[in-house]
């Protein structure tokens, strides 16, 4: 026989127990809340990092690319979708020439579809390792020489470390550095310079024919930044008047920073607008059932009282119950949100699109004390008001009242 | 006996899922690897999903015995092992077989995040019905004794 | 000093603006062992009376005095307390608590104030005494009305009261279990226990040692119906 003494917990515990599908009901609609919760706001944080990351590393204030192909280097920079498209390298120094340009740096994009071990398309970046200012300053480990022929550097999502040798088209490379994880386009690229680039695309032209191979003075970009006190808009009209005709073309990174953001704040809008109503759903739909519910067992609690419990002792149970339910609500809930969004978050990062970078553990940390709390209030908020109501009422009429 | 149908079945709708994972969910990347002879072969994670239908298989197979068997000893058994059989779950695409070298192939995004879940839940499932047996394995033998 | 001494004791009700007194001040002294029995028609305000008594509703004017302490002015912990350490009442009808077991409903007062002891003995302990420990993992649902009420009767015996009320308890029951749970209620009552019980069948009242009528709020001594 259960001799456990029966304090208020216990009873609670007894009570739900008996009410096996309406108690997993309650608890279903929390953990929902605290899901939504919990999980959408580490994706919105994950992505306003990747965000804040992006803008932090983009150096370049303009990027010239060949006429048409200014989405491709948005979505070859944010999605590392590996691009084709190329102009003569000559424009890297005329660009240089025009009025307000300080660096200058060509890359330069090419595609691969077999790499290492893993037959998945690559995108493979050629850089001048003397005049860039872009990849350099990102590697988790210094570099003591400028990146020779046959050296690599990685993205983080690539799993190769330094002095490890990667395999492309059937050559051997040499991976010198790895690259700080970036949340963009950059976690799934590898790096070399020019002049291995090319050698790369010339070992392509055995599976299909490139055009660095035939022509060995191409480039896809330019990365450019300006002079102190000069507007980028005036510089990135400079060079379109003095090389438009030259088919070259000029995205403006801050232009391009500020339309994902737009993006990224009605995404995040979106999350805690859902956040928000479903918050509201569970505390009405737990005060609608505990005041039904509660209504219907006022002589339940008419005999407690004949029985010698005090006023407060009513008001603890009812707390005790709908806290139970918030409490295992939140915990099914933020663990079931934890299952989903940190193993699969490379697998959500490829569905939306944007830069997604996991905030730090401190941050998830946060986010999930803060769910936690929202969460578990909802019982208790929704009780309260009627769990001081029976208090108080005559307790013979309430016991006459369900007869 | 309810807990022993609803045991029995949790396991094998899990043991179920983690089978259809590679098979049919989230399959392992498909490209081949050519080989220097010119012929090719499939890549790491096809085998870490290969091990991980026989994985679930056996978890599936535990939870249909779980519904046949009565005795509290023989179905504390077969969770012990199901618990166990998660463990090696987990431990194929980490450690055991491994798959592709970049996070964003379709192995390292879906299959093995997917498998890994499934197996935790497995473990989580399999250990907290494995103490309930046990205690309960000891309530009877209390009664039987006293 | 009495046991329990009511003086004056009306309760006002109101309805439909008219006024009209169930209990019209009511003078009754009772003394430690006593076995009474009061009898009256339904709405004659035997009930109203009695929970006055158990300090479930406040009185309009008069007073309860217990060994000489004042019940009606009691605050919400002490006549708590009261009802909970000194009073065993047996409400009308199916009072037990649904969701818990015979063996909890039983001991569940024991719980309700700070107190140490052997919670779970006395509970199987009474539940013998009212001859029905074969049902304690039970829940109230799966009982018939005369294991139901020795149930009440069990648990309203937890705390040791000095007195014990029962408001109709042998109204839904047949004459056999009615007799066998009134002798229940004259044992309690031979080993000390203050007794008061409302009924409003005559043949009840034998058991008693006095017998008192209520009628449109008055409370009279003997049958007088």
């Amino acid at each position: 026989m259960d001799n456990k003494p029966l304090t208020t917990v216990n009873l609670s515990v007894k009570n739900l127990k008996r009410n096996p599908f309406r108690t997993a009901g309650l608890i279903f609609l929390v953990s929902l809340f605290a899901f939504t919760l919990f999980g959408g706001t580490v994706l919105s944080k994950s992505l306003e990092n990747g965000m804040n990351n992006l803008s932090k590393r983009m150096g370049a204030d303009i990027l010239a690319v060949p006429y048409g192909y200014e989405a491709d280097i948005q979505s070859a920079l944010l999605r590392g979708e590996p691009s084709t498209f190329y102009f003569d390298a000559g424009i890297t120094e005329k660009v240089k020439g025009v009025e307000g340009v300080k660096d200058v740096s060509p890359q330069l994009y090419i595609a691969t579809l077999n790499a290492g071990c893993c037959a998945y398309p690559l995108q493979l970046i050629g850089f001048e390792p003397k005049t860039d200012f872009i990849i350099q300053p990102w590697l988790t480990n210094s570099l003591d020489h400028l990146l020779g022929d046959g050296e690599i550097v990685v993205g983080n999502s690539i799993n190769a470390e330094a002095g490890q040798k990667l395999k492309f088209f059937d050559r051997t490379f040499l991976v010198v550095a790895r690259l700080d994880k970036t949340g963009m386009g950059f976690d799934t690229s590898v790096f070399m310079n020019l002049s291995t680039a090319n050698q790369v695309a010339r070992d392509s032209e055995r599976l299909k024919a490139h055009p660095v191979a035939e022509n060995e003075n191409l480039i896809s970009s330019v990365m450019i930044k300006i002079e102190n006190g000069y507007d980028v808009k005036d510089v990135a009209n400079n060079i379109l008047q003095a090389y438009a005709k030259e088919s070259v073309h000029v995205v403006v990174t801050k232009n391009m920073l500020s339309d994902i953001s737009g993006n990224l704040r009605g995404l995040t809008a979106y999350i805690y607008i859902l956040a928000g109503v479903l918050w509201v759903l569970a505390v009405s739909v737990l005060l609608v059932v505990f005041s039904v519910t509660l209504n219907g067992r006022k002589r339940e609690f008419g005999i407690f009282r004949t029985l010698g419990a005090p006023r407060n002792k009513l008001v603890k149970l009812i707390l005790c119950e709908s806290s139970l339910i918030s409490l295992f609500g939140t915990v099914a809930g933020i663990v079931a949100a934890a299952l989903v969004v940190f193993p699969f978050s490379t697998y959500i990062a490829s569905l939306v699109g944007l830069p997604y970078l996991q905030p730090s553990y401190a941050t998830v940390f946060v986010v999930a004390a803060m769910s936690f709390l929202l969460s578990f209030l909802a019982g208790p908020l929704a009780s309260a008001y009627f769990a001081i109501k029976i208090g108080g009422f005559e307790i013979y009429t309430v016991m006459r009242e369900n007869e | 006996m309810k807990n022993r149908f609803f045991s029995g079945i949790v396991a094998a709708v899990l043991g179920l899922v983690i089978l259809l994972v590679p098979l049919c969910i989230f399959p392992t990347c498909t490209k081949m690897i050519e080989t220097a002879s010119g012929g090719t072969v499939p890549m790491k994670c096809f085998w870490s999903g290969r091990a991980e239908i026989g994985v679930g298989l056996l978890i599936l197979c535990g939870g249909v015995l779980l519904v046949i068997f009565k005795s509290t000893l023989i179905r504390l058994g077969i969770s012990m092992m199901a618990a166990l059989t998660g463990v090696l779950g987990i431990l194929v695409p980490i450690v055991l077989i491994g798959g592709c070298k970049m996070d964003t192939m379709p192995c390292r995004m879906t299959t093995f995040p997917a498998l890994i879940v499934l197996c935790v839940l497995v473990v989580a499932f399999s250990s907290g019905n494995a103490i309930y047996l046990w205690r309960q394995n000891k309530k009877i033998q209390e009664k039987t004794n006293g | 000093m009495m046991f329990l001494e009511i003086q004056k004791l009306s309760k006002q009700y109101q309805r439909r603006e008219k006024v009209f007194f169930a209990v019209d001040s009511v003078d009754l002294s009772i003394s430690r062992g006593d076995f009474i029995s009061i009898v009256g028609r339904s709405g004659s305000g035997k009930s109203t009376l009695l929970n006055m008594i158990a300090g479930l509703s406040t009185p309009t004017s008069g007073n309860i005095r217990l060994e000489g302490a004042d019940i009606c002015s009691m605050k919400d912990r002490k006549i708590s307390e009261y009802r909970n350490s000194r009073l065993g009442y047996i409400p009308q009808g199916a009072a037990a608590l649904s969701n818990l077991t015979v063996f909890d409903n039983v001991r569940l007062p024991y719980y309700l104030s700070k107190r140490s002891g052997d919670a779970s003995g006395r509970a199987s302990f009474l539940l013998d005494k009212v001859g029905i420990s074969f049902l304690a993992p039970m829940y109230p649902s799966q009982l018939s009305g005369g294991e139901l009420r020795r149930v009440l009767i069990a648990r309203a015996l937890m705390n040791e009261p000095d007195i014990l009320i029962a408001d109709e308890p042998t109204a839904d029951l047949d004459i056999e279990t009615t007799k066998d749970i009134m002798e229940l209620f004259s044992r309690i009552n031979k080993s000390g226990t203050t007794v008061l019980i409302v009924t409003h069948e005559l043949d009840t009242v034998e058991f008693g040692n006095r017998v008192l009528t209520m009628s449109s709020g008055l409370l009279t001594e003997g049958t007088g119906l």
